[in-house]
């Protein structure tokens, strides 16, 4: 019996840890931590409330457009707006929101994912003329792999052509990510960290002159996603199809949803959103979201046991790092008292079975493309295949959004900061549901609490010892070869796990900065 | 061709968004020609930079002087832990940097990086970093050999 250590696991944004005991080569036991304490809500205590937004979002530079949406529906319903917000606005949210969400899935499918399945250190002895593959090439021969070496060694299946094409479009997917990020900024204000969504709608207006700038960067993204993102994604899985078999997961799937396409309904879990909340399990039965349930417990993570067991709405951070027994900065979000997953996996399967057309037409034709069952999306490949589908879905949906806006019309409406109030922010990000919630007293920020898509996926055991949604995707995995766990590591990147990114400090070797001073 | 400068960090833990402090402060004088960006928590910000001839990167770095030190160096002056202890993105500086190279030449690039007091939970700089800003916006304008149309004491007025 062996036990592997991955600590850090490269390439997922955060510092993160995981422990597989492994016996007979298979995955006995798996472990997941969080390794490192978030003191977000701490620093909210006291302050003015719209600051929510702005300090909310700085938690991480991955994820920061999501922060800004969940912290900016969050305080419209605390400030008793959200059935209020124009028109123009709520689009704009929309377009934000979309902008970062396909970037996202683009980086992480070319910059994360497809390393472990392209082999780009083959291109060292490539002859061709493509002058992408030629700047790959030279910079392996300048001994600078690092971005690209996967940590551990793959089985790389990729015939030499269809691994040369997918380095290069590693290449071009920078463009397409830019290009998000330009699409972000136009009405964002600035990227990274938007100043563009706020309570009460957008700091932008819409003008045939940003739309316009808009919408042909959007028709460059929808032809990489229909003609390079998404035959990549299939290309991969069809190639190593056994991963539809491996990394289950719990089985249970949770949607808050996103993207409001209607913006008169106060109650965000009946408001019309283009991805629907919901629930499904192994089942695929469809049952309504109800955000009463959603409980934390905290009995493996480093905080007081005091607080295990709470709405969000009533949640605290009493840490206990020499707690006996734990192991993660995580707490661990159940629903129903129930293990969930959450993401784009959950997202596509519950509209599926929810009876969303889009998304069932799309799911029906790709998967007949691969001959497979829905079931087979609970799986490695089916998580990859999800974040591709809807990509394209938003993509698609976001070119009929920009043509509903209306120049000349508000996107934003004032109101009236209350003294006592409460509120409740709900969102499917790209890593999937994110929720926040405040208590306002005084005018101030009494309680702010945050749940994330990852704290879902990644949680630890909770108090009644079920294992957290990813603990149980690696648990039973056959390991071909314990010094080389290729295949926990493919499992771990499909949840696109994402911890509060907090430090970007650099600490050189050796601490010999001396010549180096300036003043 | 452009010139660039760009802040590094989360301003949630104090001296650890210096870099932003600083670029924002760097906003407020008059720089014809020069971008400035924030790049906050984001880990893959520079590749999204176009036609640089000149980054100048802002970031905190521990290289063991007092509270408020600067340092200036190029990334092959130094050697780097492939994995440093805390950074929460294994898409490090060094990783985006060299990305960057991949798509097109990163011109001359020059990190000051800024001796840290106090990495926990907090908006505000410790008073070393603070007072410090002036003399790191100095490092920075003598990096681009510009020097902005306002006096000393101006500069100082707008900045603190």
């Amino acid at each position: 019996m062996g036990k592997i250590v991955i600590d850090p696991v490269t390439r997922i944004e955060g510092h993160f840890k995981v422990e597989a005991v492994v016996d007979g080569g298979k995955v006995k036991e798996a472990k997941c931590s969080g390794m490192l304490f978030r003191g977000l809500e701490l620093i909210m205590r006291g302050r003015d409330p719209r600051d929510a937004q702005r300090i909310a979002q700085r938690v991480c530079g991955v994820c920061p457009t999501s922060h800004s949406t969940a912290a900016t529906l969050n305080l419209d319903s605390a400030f008793g707006i959200a059935d209020k917000i124009p028109d123009n606005g709520r689009i704009i949210r929309n377009l934000i929101l979309g902008a970062a969400h396909i970037a996202d899935h683009i980086l992480h499918f070319y910059h994360l994912v497809a390393l472990d399945y392209v082999d780009v250190a083959r291109l060292a002895k490539y002859e061709g003329s493509n002058p992408a593959l030629n700047s790959i090439k030279s910079f392996i021969g300048r001994g600078e792999l690092g971005p690209f070496v996967p940590r551990y060694e793959g089985d790389y299946r990729l015939p030499d052509e269809a691994n040369e094409q997918a380095v290069a479009h590693y290449v071009a997917a920078f463009d397409m990510r830019r290009k998000g990020q330009e699409m972000l900024a136009l009405f964002g204000g600035k990227m990274p960290h938007n100043m563009g969504i706020m309570p009460g709608g957008v700091a932008s207006v819409p003008t045939v002159d940003n739309m316009t700038s808009f919408l042909w960067r959007l028709k460059e993204l929808q032809e990489f996603i229909d003609n390079t993102y998404l035959p990549d994604v299939l290309a991969v899985a069809r190639v190593y199809s056994d991963y539809f078999e491996i990394g289950r997961g719990c089985g249970n799937l949770l949607v808050y949803g996103s993207y409001e396409l209607d913006g008169k309904e106060a109650d965000l879990t009946k408001r019309d959103r283009f991805f629907k909340p919901g629930t499904t399990s192994a089942n695929l039965k469809f049952s309504e979201f109800d955000p009463a349930r959603i409980t934390e417990e905290v009995k493996y993570s480093w905080y007081a046991d005091s607080i295990s067991g709470r709405h969000p709405s009533q949640g605290d951070v009493v840490p206990d790092e020499r707690k006996k027994g734990a192991y993660s900065w995580l707490k661990s979000p159940r629903y129903s008292g129930m293990v969930f997953e959450v993401g784009p996996l959950a997202r596509i399967v519950v509209n599926y079975i929810g009876g969303n057309a889009r998304v069932k037409s799309l799911v029906d034709s790709v998967l007949s493309q691969v001959n497979l069952k829905p079931q087979a999306m609970f799986s490695v490949m089916g998580r990859n295949l999800a974040r591709a589908l809807e990509t394209k879905l938003i993509a698609d949906a976001m070119v009929d959004w920009i043509l509903q806006l209306k120049p000349g019309e508000p996107a934003y409406i004032s109101y009236k900061l209350p003294e006592e109030s409460a509120g409740m922010g709900l969102v499917d990000g790209a890593r999937g549901a994110l929720g926040h919630w405040i208590e306002i007293k005084e005018g101030k920020i009494a309680n702010y609490q945050v749940i994330t898509p990852s704290t879902w996926n990644i949680s630890p055991r909770d108090d009644k010892n079920q294992p957290g949604p990813l603990e149980q995707a690696i648990t039973g995995t056959k390991i071909k070869d314990e010094a080389n766990p290729f295949e926990i590591v493919r499992i771990v990147r499909s949840f696109d796990p994402c911890l509060a990114c907090s430090i970007h400090l650099l600490s050189p070797k050796g601490h010999d900065l001396g010549k180096f001073r300036v003043c | 061709m452009g010139r660039f400068v760009v802040g590094i960090g989360n301003i949630l833990l104090r001296d650890e968004g210096i870099g932003c402090h600083v670029v924002h402060a760097l906003e407020e004088i008059p720089l014809p020609d020069v971008k400035i960006m924030d790049g906050g928590t984001c880990p893959d910000v520079l590749p999204l930079l176009n036609d640089v001839d000149k980054l100048v990167i802002v970031d905190a770095v521990k290289g063991g002087g007092t509270p408020g030190q600067i340092y200036r160096f190029h990334l092959e002056d130094i050697s780097l832990e492939q994995k440093p202890l805390l950074s929460l993105h294994d898409m490090s500086l060094i990783d985006s940097l060299k990305l960057m190279q991949v798509r097109h030449n990163v011109g001359d690039a020059v990190i000051i990086g800024v001796e840290p007091k106090e990495i926990n939970c907090g908006l505000e700089l410790s008073p070393e970093l603070q007072e410090r800003i002036p003399q790191i916006i100095d490092a920075i304008l003598s990096e681009l050999n510009t020097s902005p149309k306002l006096s000393l004491e101006e500069r100082n007025k707008v900045i603190v």
